[in-house]
Order: C-alpha cells, then structure tokens, then sequence
C-alpha cells in the first residue's frame, strides 16, 4: 500500500496524492528513475477516481518532480535531497499566512519556535 | 468520451403550477461521481426524471449524445421509491432481470445479493425498507451499464451498507463507468462525489470539483461592526450569510482574504462541504 | 418480460378459471334435470302463477330448451360464460399497469426498455391469457356435452366464438385504458364497474341500444342468423382505436 487518504480532511485528494507521492520519494519508496503507480492501481489503491490521480500526476510533472513517458508511465526525475527542499518549500508556503498573521498579532520569534518545539517533544 | 449527459436550459412546471426546476444546466462528464446535492424539494427528483424521461420537460438534454429512448440499454437507475415485485424472490427476480438485460451479469448479482445478506428465496413483499434498498441496488449494479443514475440510494441502509455502497460506486468509477448521484446526505456526498452541483429551489447555485471547493475557497467571519468600519463591499463575495453579530463570507479571490487576514478580529477559516453548503443556501436568500 | 408479466396475471387468472369450471360443471351437469323440469313445465304451463310465466317466457321458448344445442348456447354461452366475459375482461385488465402506477415498480422498466416495449409486452401478454381463456372455456362447453353424449354441432360453435374473442377484446382494451391512466388500482375497478352495469342499461333507450355490446357477446343471435358481420367489423374497429389510444396515452403519460 503506497500511503492513506483522508476524504475529510481539509486537504483536497489532489494535494494529499502529491503529498503522498513527494512522501513516498523521501521514504525511499520511491527512486529516482522509478516509475510511480500506474493510474489504475493507485485508483484502485486509494479509492479514488482515477482522473483525480491523472490530474495530480500532471500537477507533479510541472512541479518538475515526474515526467511522463509514452509506453512506460510517469518517471521520478528528482533525488530525495531535491525533493526534500520542495517539501520544505511547500511547508513555507502552507504557514506563512499563519505565521504572518501571529506575527502581526504582536508575537516573537521565540514564542513561535517554542510552541513547534513542544509540539516536537511531544 | 467525453460529456455524457448534457442539461442545457431545464426547465419543469407541474400541472398544478409548481415550478419545480427554473432553467438550469448540468454537465455529466464522463468516469466520474457526479453529486446534485441539495434539500428536499431543490428539484433533484424532477431533474433526474426530465433526464430519465419520465415526465414532459422544456429545454435540451442528450445522454451519450442522443435522446435518452436510443440509449436506455446503456442506464441502471435506483429511484427514490425502491419498489420491486413484491411477489418474486431475489432469485426470480435475477432470472427475469437475465432475460430482460443483455448487459445483466448473473454472477455478479449473486455474489452482491450475498454482499448485502439477502435471502434469495424469500419474498419480496415480506422486505425491510433496507432489504429493498439493498435488493434494487444489488440488481442495477449487476447490470454492466456506462451511467448509473442513483436518487438517495442509501435510504433505510444501516451505516455498514451505506459505505458498503459508496465503495462499489467508486469501483465503477475505476472501471470507467459514469455515475450521477443524487442526495441531501453532505457526508455521503463529501465521500463519493468527485464534481458536485448544488440545487436549491430549482436553481443551480453551485457546479464545480469537489477538491476545488476545498482548495479555492476560504470562509471569513467578520463581525458586523468591523464590516461597517473597513467599508467590505460584501457584493464582491462569491455568497454572504447575514447573521446576527457576524457576517459569513464566502470567497474564492484569495486577494480578498489575503488583504483581510491582517484583521485581528476577522476569522479566515478553510472550508468544508458542510459550511459551504450552508453558507450557499442560508446566503441564498440575502442574495437573491 | 413477458414471463414476468404472466406471473402477474397467473394467480387471478387461475381463480377465476377455476371458478368457470365449476360454473361449466354445474351447467352440464343440471342437463339432464332441465329437460324433465321443463317438460312438465310445459305441460301445466297454463296453470303456473302469473308472475312465473313472465320470468320463464313463452312455451315455445322452453320446448326449445330441450335442444341439447340451444341449451348450450342459452345456458353456457349466453348466460353462465358468456356475462361474466366482460367482467373476466375487467379482472385480466385492471391491474396490468395500474399496479405498477400505484406501487412505483414500473420506473424499473420504464428506465431500461423504451415505451413502445413495455406497453406492447404488457398489453400482448393480458390480451393472449384472456384469450385463451375465453377461447378454452367457450369451447370445453361444446366438448364436454359432445363427449357426454349430447347433439352439438361445431357450425353454431365457431360463430360465438369469435363473437366472443372479439367482444373480450374489445372489453379489455377498454378497462386497460383505465388502468394506463390511473395511479392506484381502486379507480380502473369502479369505472370499469360503471361501464359493465352502463352499457347494458342502454338498452332501454331505444336509439342508442346498438351501443351494447352484450347481446352480441352473448350470442343471443348466432342460432337463428349466424355471425353478425357488420357488428363484429365495427367492434373490432372500435377495439383497434381504444388499442391505439391505449398506446398513444402511455407514451405520453408522466410518471
């Protein structure tokens, strides 16, 4: 099984499917080289519809991330250490507006770090 | 395949004067879940009827590209009332479907029929509503048709069935099929819908992905005062809720919430099928 | 299809057969009786009460009674069978849609199969059961007594058959348009009553009496003048206008 899907959570498929796909790369599950799941049996995997898979795979390759190769499938073009600076990239852009917001409020730096290391330790 | 059941222009007024559907467009493309969710009495039942050929109806609709009568071989449909014959049994009721269907698949409707704890041999007319439930389902799954049409199919099923049911639709999905699903049910919805449309009052206020409303939109709750301070020009706003000491917004502009989320007091929040749905519906009527 | 629609009609077509039977039974049964009844009826005719002479009728009609062939016209095709076809008609028809109207079963095939099928499967199959009844019980009367014993020709048999088959058509392609339109069962039923019990009260008007058409189906005719032509034509013509009708209502009707 490639990794779990939340229907309720407030994340949308298509961002948990590419979620799932840049996870599946750091976990080594994923090379580069390797061709990711077929549509059909992520589909299948998953449950979901298989044009919901279509259109996150289609998302990764503009990302960078996969290309897609007639008669073979979608190929992982990037290494763990590129990916994981994308990852990151994209934690920046899911907290800056929170964080900016915190930081409006009137919080330090230090407040913020100490809540993440709590939240680390835990 | 493309568009597999156009809607352009409905329109349905009953003979005693209810306008139950006033112009509306709905576009089933195809191997998807399809939802028209909305509250009793939006005019789901009459769209799918007009769709389905039931009743007399103004304005165009094509399934698969022609008139519904040239592709009924095509269609399994599970209507809201799920009567069946109430004098055969499970098994009888298999043979007639066998002789009647070139696309019925015998095997299939046993092994469903085990899936969902029928009795095969018993009569009809001693079932339970969820018995019923689960018996016409079973027999329109079992035909291998390219668009199913569903109106609240998970009526008097126990929480079990019910996701029993959503999983064999999303497995038609994966195979390819076409599924339009009507329900008042969000959770449901929320869990097999890939494009949902919204209906209220015979209107269509919503048509769109799923994911997108997830991804696109964003609820602000602003209290009326500040409303009034900043000067928000809540026309702007893809729908507004007024309610007592706080206006809800719903926006798609993320510019809109990105010059409010300064606002202490502005709550900017992600959203649900459920908010969202009843934003639509409550704000319908500010709107409108 | 078709057979499923003959599992519908078989529980009351079974009854009523039955039914008929024992009536058929009975009716060849009392031959024997009715001839001495009547012979001794006719002897003291003069000394029967009044009211008793106007109920039994003339002399000459009950020396005619003692022919074997009238008594099977009069007693089984004109009175036991023969009034209860219209009625059979109403049992076979009332419910072949209207059923499925009230219960809500007929979307299940109205999504699948296109109209024209299933009214044709429909009417086919009640048109064909009713029939052969009525085919089968007109004729096991002229069986049975021939087999018993008794002088019956085929020549009066054929005639009052099709007067028969043509008037149960008729009947039922009429009751059928009440049931096509109703959304519950009880309304095909009370019109059709009203019809069985109207028609033959139009006889009394005089101008409008040829609108009955019992006496036809009752082959009060058929041993003195042979097959009415003209009527059966004209009733069957009637009978394809109420099948087009019955047709054209159907696909036209909202469910």
């Amino acid at each position: 099984m490639w990794f779990k899907i939340d229907l309720y959570s407030s994340l949308s498929l298509n961002e948990q499917i590419k979620m799932g796909i840049k996870e599946s790369i750091l976990k080594g599950k994923l090379r580069e080289g390797d061709t990711l799941p077929s549509i059909r049996e992520l589909a299948s995997s998953l449950r979901v519809n298989p044009n919901t898979i279509v259109r996150a795979y289609k998302d990764l390759e503009t990302e960078g991330i996969v290309i897609a190769k007639q008669g073979i499938g979608y190929m992982v073009l990037k290494g763990k250490a590129e990916i994981r600076r994308i990852v990151l990239k994209d934690l920046e852009k899911k907290f800056s507006e929170e964080i900016f917001r915190f930081k409006k409020i009137g919080f330090k730096l230090d407040e913020i770090l100490e809540v993440i290391k709590n939240i680390w330790e835990k | 395949m493309g568009e597999v059941i156009s809607v352009k222009n409905l329109r349905k007024t009953y003979s005693n004067g209810v306008e139950a559907v006033k112009g509306i467009n709905l576009s089933v493309q195809n191997q998807l879940v399809h939802a028209l969710l909305g509250p009793n009495g939006a005019g789901k039942t009459s769209t799918m009827k007009s769709i389905l050929g039931f009743i007399k109806f103004e304005g165009d609709i094509k399934v698969f590209g022609k008139n519904i009568d040239e592709v009924r071989n095509r269609i399994s449909f599970v209507p809201e009332e799920k009567n069946f014959y109430t004098h055969l049994t499970p098994k009888k009721s298999i043979k007639m479907c066998k002789r009647l269907f070139k696309n019925f698949n015998e095997e299939e409707a046993f092994k469903l029929l085990k899936y969902f704890d029928i009795p095969i041999n018993k009569k009809i007319g001693s079932f339970s509503n969820g018995m019923k439930t689960s018996l016409y389902i079973s027999l329109s799954l079992a035909q291998e048709a390219d668009l199913y049409i569903f109106d609240e199919p998970t009526t008097g099923l126990d929480p079990i069935k019910r996701s029993d049911l959503l999983e064999l639709i999303r497995q038609k999905i994966i195979d390819g099929k076409t599924v339009l699903y009507s329900s008042h049910i969000i959770p449901e919805v929320e869990k097999i819908a890939d494009y949902i449309s919204i209906m209220y009052k015979g209107r269509i206020i919503y048509s769109g992905f799923r994911d997108d409303i997830k991804e696109k939109f964003k609820l602000l709750y602003v209290p009326t005062e500040i409303s009034h301070k900043i000067g928000i020009d809540t026309k702007n706003f893809f729908a507004k809720l007024i309610e007592d000491e706080v206006i809800v917004l719903l926006s798609n502009d993320h510019k809109q919430w990105e010059s409010l989320s300064n606002h202490e007091d502005i709550e900017i929040k992600d959203v649900d099928l459920e908010e969202f749905f009843n934003t639509l519906i409550r704000g319908y009527n500010d709107v409108f | 299809m078709f057979f499923k629609e003959l599992n519908d009609i078989k529980m009351r077509s079974i009854v009523i057969l039955l039914l008929l039977l024992v009536s058929l039974a009975v009716t060849i049964a009392l031959r024997p009786y009715t001839e001495t009844m009547f012979s001794q009826m006719i002897s003291e005719f003069e000394k029967l009460p009044k009211f008793m002479k106007k109920i039994i009728g003339s002399p000459e009609q009950l020396t005619r009674l003692k022919d074997d062939e009238y008594y099977l016209i009069s007693q089984w095709h004109g009175k036991n069978l023969g009034q209860f076809l219209p009625l059979l008609s109403l049992l076979i028809a009332f419910p072949i849609f209207a059923k499925e109207n009230e219960k809500k079963t007929i979307y299940f095939l109205l999504a699948r199969k296109k109209r024209k099928f299933v009214f044709w499967v429909k009417f086919l199959t009640g048109l064909f059961v009713l029939l052969i009844m009525t085919g089968g019980l007109s004729t096991m009367g002229f069986v049975l007594m021939k087999i018993l014993g008794y002088s019956v020709s085929l020549v009066h048999l054929l005639p009052c058959l099709i007067s028969e088959m043509v008037g149960v058509t008729f009947f039922f392609s009429l009751f059928l348009l009440f049931s096509i339109i109703s959304n519950d069962q009880v309304k095909p039923v009370i019109a059709g009553i009203v019809i069985l019990i109207g028609l033959p009260l139009l006889s009394l008007i005089k101008s409008v009496s040829f609108l009955n058409p019992y006496p036809y189906i009752l082959c009060v005719n058929v041993l003195d003048k042979g097959i009415d032509w003209p009527y059966t034509i004209v009733l069957a013509s009637v009978s394809l206008l109420l099948i087009v009708s019955d047709y054209l209502v159907f696909k036209n009707r909202e469910f």
